[in-house]
Parts: structure tokens; C-alpha cells; sequence
């Protein structure tokens, strides 16, 4: 950051990509509508998050303004100084995420199969049930990983995971995810019930509180007994996995 | 497919639409008849269901509401696929939401055929004077690729209802005919049944009980 002193405020100067600052005007007064911080049009705010994504779009063209940006800045915005929050958000859309607000979406589908492919350890039964109702990991997980779990977890747990999630990395989000789809659909009465797509994505959409309640959650992602190696593993796996599909198709349905 | 005496007719809807054109806001007003301009960016694809009679058959739609920036546009097969119906939405006083709606048009013909009914909504007519897509270029537009045009305000609970029933009974009317030529062709053509039924979801456009 001290290298690089002036550069969000010259990035700020900047004329900007008028469809990249159309879209950002768009969702300003849509995230977090109910904090204090963002509630009121045209305040403190939402001006600090337009300049921190119009900052971005300036810095990384290639990647301009991503809607799932816009949680993730304005959750570093209520921790810090615009700047501050201006390099933390390039730091993980670039670094921690990387290549999940690139065009085709590729890397999230590939995570979302490599989400699916743990939890054939983690939870084989959960796992069997996604399979035969055919929910794919996008259906449910999209914003999970896009956002980094900010539009998802109670305050306390998201500060607990965000810890955890700037220390260690994507993995983390992971190992999230796999908590609550084995909370939420861990016990067999609850599969029974959501015997459908859309039933079964309506217990993932809203999870119960004590599966995503700080203690709960922390304490199951760390028993989660899954190695840096099985990571690894399945990342090299599904991504020779969608290398080698013949066309653009890249369905889960072809794996199971 | 078969088909259930006294059973309900499943039907598959997605929105799909330009970013902030309205389509959350659509399908808040008519689900729950509640406007709300504090609401979230939809980043994620949702859906909600909604239960209604029409001509004695009891009919489930399942609306899948999807986010609209551009970057989500791979995702868009996984939502419109097996639709029985897709509803197209622009913004009146944003001509580019215009543009994508011919898109998405293009891209669902070229997809699923005819088989899906199309309906096209210019939202947000409770901003009338700021108006930038010219009425008749718009109704001559839907005229010509055979889609419905209708004009909403989910703000202003306009022409929101009327939207949904006349897609549904489109719907009802395409699936009625399908299945009346299925019965004509099966009466003529002896059809050994090798594959068993799929299991229907209530996502999916077939009869279920």
C-alpha cells in the first residue's frame, strides 16, 4: 500500500468505462440496504463504495465491475478506510478469488464441482441426495462463493470465517460450504422431506440458524479431517476433468 | 408423459432480463404483492412457487428469478432449460435492457424452439415520461417473434397479474396440444415403452400428482 500511496486516488481521476459505472450506480443502493452505513441514497456510503468498485474497474479492465464485487466491498468498507478497503478488494478478487469475476464463470463452476466432489467424503449421504434430485453446486453455491459467504452468515460467524478465510484462502470458503450442506441436510428427516430440486434448495437457500452460528460452524470446519493433499487432489482432478470435455457444455451432470 | 387425472400441472417459468430492470421486484409483486426498493442484488439464481386454478386444473408454476449482469450469461442454460415459459424483461426508459431482451430471445429460439412461450414485459411504466424505448417499436418487435407484450410496474401493482395469467394459460393451452398430438400419434403408432417415465420435480415441466 505505501508503494503504491497515490494510485486509488489516481485511479479515482480517471474517466472510467461508462457500462462498468452504469452497472455500479445500479447496485449501489442494493447492498446491505438496512446497515446504517448504506441505508441512505447518495450517503457517505454508498459514494465510498461507488468510488472503491469504479477504483477496481480502472485497475482491472479485463474484469471491469462484477455484481458479487459490491458485498465484498462494501462488508470491507465497514471495517475500514475506503483505500484500505480499495487494496483488500484487489487482493481478493485478484489473489484470494482469483479468476471468479472473469467472464464464462468457468473457475466458480469448476470449484462448485470440486464443493461436490469433497462432499462425497464429507457427507455421502448429503452427496447422494444432490446427486438424485440433480442440484448442481451453482444452483446452491453461487453466492456462497462469489461473495465469500458475506450475504450468508450472521455477523459473528462471518467475522470468525473471514478471519480464517484472509489467513488460509479459498479454502476456507470450501470448508464452510461443506459444514452447512452437512448441517442442513445431515439428518435424514430433513432429506426426506426436501424430496425435490426445489425443495432441496430451499433448505440450502435458508439453512438453520445453529448451523450457521459461530461455535457450530468453526468448530465443525476444523474436524472436517480433510488434508492440503485433498484439496490438491480434486483441484487438479476437475480441472483435467473440464479440460478434457469435448465442447462447452460443462455440465456436472457428466460426472455423476 | 403421463398424465394424472385431477392432478396438477407443473409449469417452469424463468425471468430473464438486463440488471436492475426489475425482475426481483416483478416477482415480489406477485408472489407476496409487496414492493421493495431496499432489496438485494440478485446474484444467485432463486425461485418461488406459486399455486393458482385455472379452468378447474390445478397448476404449480415454479419462477426461477436470475441475476441479469451480462458476466452471469453462461449460467443461463442451467436456468431456461426444460422452461415451459420465459418472461423477458426491459426497463422502459433503458434502451440497452431492450437490446438484451432481443438477446435472450435469439439465444431461447435458437435453444429450445417453440416449445417455450414467450412473453416480453416493459417494466417500470410509473416512470412513463422518462421513457426511452418507443412503444411501437417494441410491440412490433414482440409481434414479430410471436411473444406477448406486456407493460408492468411492479411499484405501481400494474399489469403484473394479468402477466402471469395469460403466460400460464399460454402454457396450459402449448402443453394441452402437446399432449392431445402425443395421444393421436401414440393411437396410430404401436409404441413399445422401453424407457420408464422420468420422475417428475416440481421444477420440471411435466404432470405430476
Amino acid at each position: 500500500m505505501d508503494k503504491h500511496s497515490n494510485e486509488y486516488e489516481e485511479l479515482l481521476q480517471a474517466p472510467g468505462d461508462p457500462k462498468c459505472l452504469e452497472d455500479i450506480r445500479k447496485d449501489l443502493h442494493r447492498q446491505f440496504p438496512y446497515h446504517e452505513m448504506f441505508i441512505r441514497e447518495e450517503g457517505l456510503g454508498q459514494q465510498e463504495l461507488f468510488s472503491v468498485l469504479k477504483a477496481y474497474s480502472v485497475l482491472n479492465p479485463k474484469v471491469g465491475y462484477f455484481q458479487a464485487q459490491a458485498p465484498v466491498a462494501a462488508f470491507l468498507l465497514m471495517h475500514m478506510p475506503a483505500v484500505q478497503a480499495f487494496w483488500c478488494l484487489v487482493s481478493i478478487s485478484d489473489k484470494y478469488l482469483s479468476g471468479y469475476y472473469n467472464p464464462g464463470l468457468e473457475v466458480l463452476q469448476r470449484d462448485g464441482d470440486i464443493l461436490h466432489a469433497l462432499l462425497r467424503r464429507t457427507a455421502p449421504a448429503v452427496h447422494r441426495h444432490l446427486v438424485k434430485h440433480k442440484v448442481e453446486p451453482v444452483l446452491y453455491a453461487t453466492e456462497w462463493f462469489l461473495c465469500a459467504l458475506t450475504r450468508t452468515l450472521p455477523w459473528d460467524s462471518l467475522l470468525r470465517v473471514w478471519d480464517c478465510f484472509l489467513c488460509e484462502g479459498v479454502k476456507v470458503l470450501f470448508k464452510a460450504a461443506l459444514v452447512i450442506l452437512a448441517g442442513a441436510l445431515g439428518p435424514a428427516k430433513v432429506r426426506k422431506r426436501a424430496c425435490g430440486l426445489c425443495e432441496t434448495l430451499e433448505v440450502l437457500r435458508h439453512p438453520p440458524e445453529s448451523v450457521l452460528g459461530e461455535e457450530y460452524l468453526v468448530y465443525h470446519m476444523q474436524r472436517l479431517n480433510l488434508t492440503e493433499e485433498d484439496f490438491e487432489f480434486e483441484h487438479q482432478r476437475q480441472t483435467a476433468r473440464r479440460r478434457a470435455m469435448p465442447n462447452r457444455s460443462r455440465s456436472i451432470e457428466t460426472s455423476l | 408423459m403421463t398424465t394424472a387425472p385431477g392432478g396438477t400441472n407443473n409449469f417452469k417459468v424463468v425471468l430473464l432480463g438486463e440488471g436492475c430492470v426489475g425482475k426481483t421486484s416483478l416477482l415480489l409483486r406477485y408472489i407476496e404483492d409487496k414492493f421493495n426498493d431496499k432489496h438485494l442484488t440478485t446474484l444467485q439464481a432463486t425461485f418461488l412457487n406459486k399455486r393458482l386454478n385455472i379452468k378447474g386444473k390445478r397448476i404449480n408454476l415454479s419462477i426461477w428469478d436470475t441475476a441479469g449482469q451480462e458476466k452471469f450469461h453462461a449460467l443461463g442454460p442451467i436456468y431456461y432449460r426444460n422452461s415451459n415459459g420465459a418472461i423477458l424483461v426491459y426497463d422502459i426508459t433503458d434502451e440497452d435492457s431492450f437490446g438484451k431482451v432481443k438477446n435472450w430471445v435469439k439465444e431461447l429460439k435458437k435453444m429450445l424452439g417453440s416449445d417455450i412461450v414467450l412473453i416480453i414485459a416493459g417494466n417500470k411504466v410509473d416512470l412513463e415520461h422518462e421513457r426511452t424505448v418507443p412503444l411501437e417499436e417494441a410491440e412490433s418487435y414482440a409481434n414479430m417473434v410471436g411473444a406477448k407484450h406486456y407493460y408492468t410496474s411492479a411499484k405501481l401493482n400494474q399489469g403484473v397479474e394479468e402477466l402471469f395469467l395469460d403466460l400460464t394459460r399460454e402454457m396450459l393451452e402449448k402443453y394441452e396440444q402437446n399432449s392431445q398430438t402425443e395421444v393421436n400419434r401414440t393411437s396410430q403408432v404401436l409404441v413399445v415403452d422401453d424407457e420408464t417415465p422420468v420422475q417428475s420435480s416440481c421444477c420440471s415441466g411435466t404432470k405430476s400428482n
